[in-house]
């Protein structure tokens, strides 16, 4: 799979510039999908943005990625209900959800487990070579067609059809054939 | 938080992947059905993973996010904390070489090199736009935006629109609304001297350039997300499972899913031009067939804005985006513009009528203007340019 099940005993240091970029770009959309079941659209990029820059401020070191993994997503949490909490209007209340949500951190770790196990597929995408991965991002989520991918990224339709061989191949590799079930909603099995 | 705890969360992750790649041993089965007899919600949570529906809808909510532009925005603020402290003077030194810079950079090419001085009204100030608009709801109510207070503005149909304390506009849907409810229409439009920020009921970001309107549905229910626009403005489309974005003006039609670009439909320009800088982007000629470009970043479209449009065809050149959206930066940034066209930007900004006595000589500008500027030190750059003009009321006479 694409975590960090094998880095578990490696420390991170959230200080050193391509550490942090890194973590940025395998962390960011999930941790957002998980602030927006708080606080919705608006708010959850910022809420994520600042958890992050407070972390580089202090140049955080964590024992292991689990750490990291789970210390991000309490402190997302706690900046989300201290957000639901100081929204002064009834109004406001009413659009993320009529009480406060459980703060136990058995639940705070569920939630974890329930993006975290989506976020493997997406960064198992994210991951594959740079050409693969426009290449896929266009066809399946971007809904164009092989000649107008072509056209965009100069490339023959040939080789845009390669790119997407290789980019399906390396997923199944990652994947499963079911976990890949998540991706028909692009069109990929057509 | 206990380090046991997060070791077992770790490993039950590890676990429904391995279920769901259809990888689990036996014993790894076993783990997993007594974690899922632990606790109140285990089962459920299992469940929903395990369900190829719910896994796809939560994928589609994960691309929709962008880190790479997040994290661009941020880039500018990880550096700057500890400079603030430490090189106060380093800010002064970078102040005057902008203030300079404002002053210096504007170069101006003129086939002719004398000229006689023209004059500058220094007893009347015309300030620059600022943050202004109207916007108009579906039942015809129209609400200043300058003079709104921050905070709600008003509640239509299930959905609510509020103005931010930085003064931008916000769309949200309430939870309970109900879809059957029909779709009703705003428009938010800007005078001259006037620019906006909103950000429509999908999180699309949409900026707002003077004497500019937009046409949008509170609520994208349709296939399809349609959006109309007269004059300029910069799109952050947001992505949304898979639905187009589209911007349609006069003649022209922009498809996107999710990307950054610039439409500059201003009537009185000769060509709508189309910037893409991020993603990628369609444009085609309205009610046409045949006559469509896609965009790389960094290319402009440009349709003629004539009506004949046997001729009209899209054009494409590569430009520099920067300069493209300085507007929206806080600049009037120029590239080899003609007088013209610099006086219609600052027609617009300023609120202020150009008229031409006469022919106009050839001039190329190159160079930055601050929008924030009053229209006296725009005036005396172009003065020292060579440019003859005279100022009456609100009018700026040019006569070369």
């Amino acid at each position: 799979m694409a975590t960090d099940q094998n880095n578990t005993s490696v420390s991170v240091n959230m200080g050193d510039q391509e550490t942090f970029e890194a973590i940025y770009r395998s962390y960011f959309a999930p941790l957002c999908v998980f602030a927006e079941s708080y606080v919705g659209r608006f708010a959850s990029e910022d809420i994520v943005e600042n958890q992050f820059l407070k972390l580089w401020n202090k140049r955080q070191q964590f024992q292991d990625h689990g750490h990291l993994r789970a210390y991000f997503y309490r402190a997302t949490k706690n900046a989300c209900l201290d957000l639901l909490k100081t929204s002064k209007r009834e109004e406001e209340r009413q659009f993320n959800s009529a009480a406060l949500p459980d703060d136990s951190e058995d639940s705070c770790l569920q939630e974890m487990i329930r993006i975290e196990v989506i976020a493997e597929i997406y960064r198992a995408i994210n991951d594959l070579p740079s050409q693969c991965h426009k290449v896929i991002t266009l066809g399946y989520i971007d809904g164009f067609s092989n000649d107008e991918i072509a056209l965009q990224l100069g490339l023959s339709q040939q080789t845009v059809k390669n790119h997407k061989g290789r980019g399906l191949q390396l997923l199944r590799e990652k994947l499963s054939d079911d976990a890949l079930l998540a991706l028909t909603i692009f069109g990929i099995f057509y | 938080m206990a380090g046991q705890e997060i070791l077992r969360a770790d490993r039950i992750i590890h676990l429904i992947s391995r279920q769901i790649n259809g990888t689990l041993s036996d014993t790894e089965e076993q783990e997993l059905l007594q974690w899922r007899a632990e606790l109140p919600g285990n089962e459920k949570l299992y469940t929903d993973l395990l369900d190829a529906d719910y896994r796809n809808s939560m994928m589609v909510k994960m691309q929709a996010y962008d880190a790479e532009s997040s994290l661009e925005r941020l880039k500018a603020q990880m550096h700057s904390p500890a400079k603030s402290i430490l090189h106060w003077s380093a800010y002064l030194r970078v102040a005057c070489v902008v203030l300079a810079a404002t002053f210096l950079v504007f170069y101006l090419y003129t086939k002719l090199t004398f000229h006689k001085k023209s004059e500058i009204s220094t007893n009347k100030i015309i300030s620059p736009g600022g943050s202004r608009a109207t916007l108009t709801l579906a039942d015809g109510s129209v609400i200043n935006l300058d003079d709104a207070g921050n905070g709600e503005l008003a509640k239509q149909s299930g959905i609510i629109v509020r103005k931010t304390s930085d003064g931008q506009l916000v769309y949200q849907t309430v939870s309970n609304h109900s879809e059957n409810e029909p779709v009703t229409y705003n428009e938010i439009k800007t005078p001259n001297g006037g620019q906006y920020r909103v950000i429509l009921p999908d999180g699309t970001e949409v900026w707002l350039n003077a004497a500019s309107s937009l046409h949008y549905p509170t609520r994208f229910t349709s296939p399809e997300r349609h959006v109309s626009l007269n004059g300029e403005a910069y799109f952050e489309v947001k992505k949304q499972d898979g639905k187009s974005f589209f911007v349609d003006t006069e003649n022209q039609q922009v498809q996107v899913l999710g990307t950054h670009f610039n439409v500059n439909g201003y009537e009185d320009e000769e060509f709508v031009k189309t910037t893409l800088l991020e993603g990628s982007v369609k444009v085609k000629l309205s009610g046409s067939k045949n006559v469509e470009a896609i965009l790389k970043p960094g290319q402009q479209a440009q349709l003629s804005q004539s009506t004949d449009l046997q001729a009209s065809k899209i054009s494409i050149q590569e430009v520099d985006t920067e300069n493209v959206i300085s507007w929206k930066n806080g600049y009037f940034k120029f590239d080899n513009i003609s007088l013209q066209e610099l006086m219609r930007q600052i027609s617009r900004w300023y609120d202020v009528e150009v008229v031409y006595e006469g022919p106009v000589k050839d001039y190329e500008f190159v160079g930055q203007i601050e929008r924030s500027a009053n229209l006296t030190k725009v005036l005396k750059v172009l003065e020292l340019g060579g440019v003859h003009f005279r100022i009456e009321g609100k009018k700026i006479i040019i006569n070369d």
